[in-house]
């Protein structure tokens, strides 16, 4: 062996080949110079469960799986008359293939997700890529058989006319009867459930089954909610999705759930999203939809139903808003807040009710006031995108509908606009993706990963967030380099409760780590938001910088006033990591914790400022945006919460 | 009409479903309103002109009235969206104009009062006893905007001018440059307010736009659905005068059945050219539309 090199690795790698492979071997036929030493075996087998490798017997979820629980694709109502990319295609897409864009561009993920949920609209659900298509029975009727020449014609002033046209059919009520008809949504179903189970490969991609239940009150009131199955198709083709044509009051929506879940045995999960679009229903703190009042009965069941919600998408970031949080100066993150999806305006009064921290915090008031909190939900991101491509990157954002695909006058297309109101798509947000704690890629896993909330939300980026909550985190357990061991060891993962406070803990503490994106941004800080309820019933918030870069302070009140810094070179659209930490890891315990008072804590990690979907726009498109137009942005990741119960 | 226009008006419906508004008209293109600013404007009884409070973010404050009436409304309590906010942070030039009627009982929202917009309301103010006794002259005084590059005027302009008489509209065809035309025509999402482009098309004497013109009538009419029935029909008979009412007459009145909103729209569009269009095409209007008031009967 003349590569001195070689030599060197053989002579390091067969001490521990013979640790490894001939442990039981050595005991029996001990001898010469092969024989381990029987007193250092002993002492290797006794580091316990966790034995040599620090890797061995987890039981707990070692990696976030990434995905997207809102997607839609020309099996939507909304989509089908001009997206041309099916569930298919939007499958091939989340998995990491190379699809072209119903304008032909093509399009591909900086990396592959591990899951997606596939949400087309259940009103309507497959009626117009079955028009396109040219289904037999649909064809009978004269109107959809125009509309099948139409939408297979290249006359695109006559295939908008003729969106206009169903959809305004669709609004007051005289689409052809086809539309709502229970069979023809059973038969589409069926298609559509059988797409998705042949893309699903457990341990490699997760594609659930799901839809989006879509109402509108008011109109125009967003109360929508995204349905994950648990289940298989065997067992999700037993009952009809349900539609607004049905119902649009949530409560009938949970009953129709447990019907499915009695008569199936299957398993359901809803998830709201976009109360900034709500003007003041989503988190409605004295009546429910119906107008009774709330009750303990139904805080359990929106929980027992409704775990999730989805805190940030294309149409706007719904974490918090300034006006509730004046000295979060994080808090103006991508908001859609000039009314409801009809744009009619907002009136003093609406905010409070449709950002995730208020609730949060109206959860521990209604808590008092119920016995049950129903607001005690984890935090997810969707894309709600209805290009059939899951594609929110920066840099990659392929926009809301295809009508928005990349183009160089997609940023001042009016996307909205009633009545003098208007949202321009510039405003679209390229957000988000979810990340979830799960202990494999399969449905099953995700799922219950999900049901117990350990998941967060990210704005794009794929960093890593671990949070946890116990009552005796040391500073010690920010220096380890597996904070999952200790997390679950110590405390208990985001979504859950604290355990019972022991007598002699002060105060809860929590172990938060952030590792970049591998391919994205350093980071600029952590921090825990906290949320409580006082004595005398009124609610309070106060955010605290645990872990900043760069070595900057944190002052006596918690926060460190210094920005991170700014290396966005926005002609060029590119940034550096000059600024910032890729991880960062902190203990920090409530300085202020009272054991009487309910509260809740989550993470918030931002990055460091990187350029906007929109300075890459400009730069590809050479072309200029006026200063209202951001260009730069700090994404985020938001945790679910972790609640302490008095 | 550019492809991938028009699939974005489509998509842009992705709100649709989601919101498919149940009473308005849609989301998928720019809606055309039934009011003007200015009607809004002479409609409102206070109107005041207003910027973030700062004592209280997120909320509007009067800063200058500029049309007191009568009763005295309650203050302004209006939410200020943080798009909105980061615009009045950029210029302080900037406010925005809102108006109180009895009638609502509310503020509200009128537009984003800006150096260009600022002289036009006040000209729609003084201008209020004199346009009601001449309402050609508003419509002239808004013609002047058509092709400013404030969309708050231009679109005003539009709104007012289409309002018009057809033969005084058509004064005014030349304001906007036919590229302006040909591109709003390209875009799907402005179909509820190609009616004007359609009308000042067909003044260009260009022969290319004419041929669009027969092309788009000839489409139409195998279609269900056509946004601008109408508009598109006055512009065929404005340009091939006799022969664009018999290509008309043999599409809808002597064809297939055609449904009543269909019927309705090419009876308005000969409407309009019997009572202000050519002399010499009346009686031939009056003839083709002859079956369809006996239909009526």
């Amino acid at each position: 062996m003349k590569n001195p090199s070689a030599l060197l690795r053989l002579l390091v790698s067969l001490p521990f080949a013979l640790c490894l492979c001939g442990l039981e071997a050595s005991s029996a036929e001990s001898g010469g110079d092969m024989t381990l030493d029987p007193a250092a075996l002993q002492e290797t087998r006794r580091l316990g469960p966790r034995s040599f490798s620090p890797y061995a017997n987890r039981e707990f979820p070692t990696r976030p799986y990434w995905g997207d629980q809102h997607l839609h694709t020309s099996w939507s109502f909304d989509a089908g008359f001009v997206c041309t990319l099916g569930v298919e295609e939007a499958l091939r897409f989340a998995r990491g293939e190379q699809v072209n864009s119903t304008y032909g561009v093509p399009a591909r993920l900086s990396r592959p997700l591990d899951w997606v949920v596939m949400t087309d609209h259940s009103d309507s659900m497959g009626f117009t890529s079955e028009i396109r298509a040219g289904n037999e029975d649909l064809m009978q009727e004269d109107l959809l058989k125009k509309w099948n020449q139409v939408m297979n014609g290249d006359d695109f002033d006559a295939i908008v006319a003729t969106a206009m046209d169903a959809i305004q059919r669709q609004g007051n009520g005289t689409l052809p009867e086809v539309a709502k008809d229970p069979d023809f949504l059973q038969s589409v179903w069926e298609k559509y459930t059988t797409i998705i189970e042949e893309y699903n490969e457990p341990g490699r991609f997760t594609a659930f089954i799901g839809y989006e239940w879509t109402p509108n009150p008011g109109p125009g009131n967003n109360m929508h909610r995204n349905l994950v199955y648990r289940d298989g198709k065997k067992v999700a083709d037993q009952v009809t999705p349900y539609t607004t044509f049905e119902s649009v009051d949530p409560e009938d929506l949970w009953k129709w759930m447990a019907n499915y879940e009695d008569k199936t045995g299957g398993s359901l999960l809803a998830i709201p999203h976009n109360g900034n679009l709500s003007n003041g229903l989503m988190f409605n703190t004295v009546e429910t939809y119906s107008g009774n009042p709330l009750t303990r009965e139904y805080a359990i069941n929106r929980m027992k139903y409704e775990p999730l919600y989805e805190v940030t998408q294309i149409k706007g970031d719904s974490e918090s808003h300034p006006s509730l949080s004046p000295n979060d100066e994080f808090a103006d993150y991508e908001l859609w807040d000039k009314g409801n999806l009809n744009l009619t305006p907002k009136e003093p009064g609406m905010i409070q009710h449709e950002y995730a921290r208020e609730a949060f915090k109206n959860g521990l008031m209604l808590e008092e006031k119920l016995g049950a909190n129903p607001f005690k939900f984890g935090l997810v991101a969707g894309s709600d995108s209805h290009t059939a491509l899951t594609a929110v990157e920066e840099d990659n954002f392929f926009g809301k509908h295809s009508g928005v695909e990349p183009s160089p006058g997609r940023w001042e297309h009016v996307t909205l606009a009633f009545d003098g109101r208007e949202i321009l798509g510039w405003e679209m947000a390229a957000a988000g993706y979810t990340a979830v704690w799960a202990t494999d890629n399969t449905r099953e896993a995700i799922w219950d990963a999900m049901k117990r909330k350990e998941v967060y939300a990210s704005t794009g980026p794929r960093m890593t967030v671990r949070f946890f909550g116990g009552w005796d985190f040391t500073q010690g357990d920010a220096g380890v380099r597996e904070p999952g061991w200790i997390g679950y060891d110590k405390g208990v993962p985001m979504g859950a409760d604290l355990e019972a406070k022991p007598k002699a803990a002060k105060a809860p503490s929590f172990l938060v780590a952030a590792l970049r994106d591998p391919i994205g941004a350093n980071l600029d800080r952590i921090q825990v938001i906290k949320g409580w309820l006082d004595k005398d019933g009124k609610t309070h918030e106060r955010i605290y910088d645990v872990a900043v870069s760069d070595g900057r302070m944190v002052g006596k009140d918690g926060r460190c006033k210094k920005p991170v810094g700014n290396t966005v070179d926005v002609p060029n659209a590119t940034w550096t990591n000059s600024i910032g930490d890729p991880e960062l890891i902190a203990v920090w315990e409530d300085p202020d914790f009272n054991s009487d008072e309910p509260a809740f804590y989550y993470a918030r990690v931002i990055e460091i400022p990187t350029p906007r979907w929109t300075a890459y726009e400009a730069k590809r498109f050479k072309i200029t945006m006026p200063d209202k137009v951001p260009m730069i942005t700090q994404e985020r990741a938001y945790t679910s919460p972790i609640w302490y119960n008095p | 009409m550019h492809r991938n226009s028009a699939i974005g008006v489509l998509l842009l419906a992705t709100f649709l479903l989601a919101s498919a508004p149940k009473s308005e008209a849609c989301q998928v293109c720019v809606p055309f309103p039934g009011e003007s600013l200015a009607d809004r404007i002479l409609a409102a009884e206070h109107l005041v002109l207003a910027r973030e409070n700062p004592d209280q973010p997120f909320t509007l404050q009067a800063i200058r009235t500029i049309r007191q009436g009568d009763p005295v409304p309650p203050p302004l309590e209006l939410f200020l969206d943080s798009s909105t906010r980061r615009q009045l942070s950029l210029d302080e030039d900037l406010s925005i104009l809102c108006e109180w009627s009895p009638g609502t009982g509310k503020w509200r929202r009128l537009a984003l009062n800006s150096r260009s917009l600022a002289p036009v309301v006040e000209a729609i103010l003084q201008n209020r006893e004199a346009w009601e006794v001449d309402p050609a002259a508003r419509v002239d005084y808004f013609a002047g905007y058509l092709a400013h590059e404030a969309s708050v005027l231009s679109d005003l302009a539009r709104i007012e001018v289409y309002r018009a008489p057809y033969d005084q509209l058509i004064r005014y065809a030349d304001r906007i440059p036919r590229e302006v035309l040909l591109e709003r025509l390209a875009n799907p999402r402005l179909m509820e307010w190609h009616g004007l482009d359609i009308l000042f098309l067909a003044r260009t004497g260009i022969p290319e736009d004419q041929e669009l013109i027969r092309e788009k009538v000839e489409n139409d009419a195998r279609w269900p659905v056509a946004s601008q029935r109408t508009a598109w029909a006055i512009a065929l008979i404005e340009i091939d005068g006799m022969a664009g009412i018999e290509r008309i007459s043999q599409l809808y009145l002597n064809g297939p059945d055609r449904s009543p909103e269909d019927i309705a729209a090419i009876r308005e569009a000969f409407r309009i050219h019997a009572e202000h269009g050519r002399p010499e095409l009346r009686d031939p209007i009056a003839n083709a539309i002859r079956p369809l008031e006996v239909g009526m009967r």
